[in-house]
């Protein structure tokens, strides 16, 4: 993928869906956890993972979720997260190292509604196996506010 | 979640209704919670001297908590492997104390593509809508 020529390119992030992190993903999302599906399906490495698991690169940025904002050159106290798309073409698997390769793909500019110029930056993150196949492509857009 | 999920999910046609859920009030330990397991300590998500000072009223959530509530559902519902896209914008915010309800309806269906269109929303209890989703499904066994 190509970065955005106004950007710097964000670094790669290797990761691994971890049993307790998705209990942890489970009781956020007022889920029934991972011991639950195992005791009624079967396999830990066999149970569905959750559509939005690909939120787990976070704990391997060095500064979470809010160095995104941070690392794009974006006012973390203006900006907010406005949009997420995500695409599957294969589950993430469990337990196997993952590869985040991340872009910035797009920047615009817009009035808000309530006045002053909004700037939005979109973020692409393909996420491959370790055959380098691609599993899931994310679209995060990010909205900061005119200071 | 007690869902009981579409089977087969080919008899799905349009406006049948994901069940509907709430989950809440929600309270900051949730919003704390969901940081630890989402990585997201943006603190204007869990202190109030700083949502203030960005011009918020109080602390709100991470888009990722309800958009996760969202996707956890339908993914009870048609299950995960069948959603081929999903995507869920943050419209307003969820407060400390909101009721979240989450609803989904099949909005089309193409037959020979064997795909399903799922209007997705999340919305507080007096009806504001805080997250607007679609959901692409393939109805292939």
């Amino acid at each position: 993928m190509t970065s955005h020529p106004d950007f710097p390119s964000l670094q790669d992030v290797y990761f691994v869906v971890e049993r307790s992190k998705l209990e942890e993903l489970a009781r956020a999302w007022f889920d029934r956890g991972p011991a639950e599906a195992v005791a009624e399906s079967g396999p830990f490495e066999t149970i569905p993972v959750p559509l939005l698991a690909g939120v787990l690169i976070n704990h391997y940025l060095a500064g979470g979720a809010e160095s995104v904002v941070s690392d794009l050159g974006l006012d973390l106290e203006r900006s907010v997260h406005g949009e997420m798309i995500w695409e599957y073409l294969r589950p993430l698997p469990i337990g196997r190292v993952i590869r985040a390769v991340r872009r910035v793909s797009e920047v615009a500019k817009r009035q808000g509604r309530r006045g002053g110029e909004l700037t939005i930056v979109t973020v692409d993150v393909e996420y491959r196996d370790e055959n380098d196949v691609l599993l899931v492509v994310r679209r995060d857009l990010y909205i900061e506010r005119e200071s | 979640v007690k869902f009981e999920p579409v089977r087969p999910l080919s008899a799905l046609r349009v406006g049948d209704r994901m069940p509907d859920s709430r989950v809440g009030p929600i309270t900051l330990s949730d919003i704390v919670r969901c940081a630890g397991a989402t990585g997201d300590f943006n603190p204007i998500h869990h202190d109030a001297a700083v949502a203030r000072g960005c011009g918020y009223p109080d602390v709100f959530s991470m888009g990722i908590l309800q958009a996760g509530v969202i996707a956890v559902r339908l993914g009870r519902w048609v299950g995960v492997e069948p959603v081929r896209r999903l995507s869920l914008r943050f419209v307003a915010p969820v407060w400390v104390g909101d009721v979240i309800c989450v609803s989904g309806k099949v909005t089309a269906v193409d037959a020979p593509q064997a795909m399903a269109e799922i209007g997705l929303y999340a919305a507080r209890a007096d009806g504001d809508i805080v997250v607007k989703g679609h959901a692409s499904v393939s109805l292939r066994p």
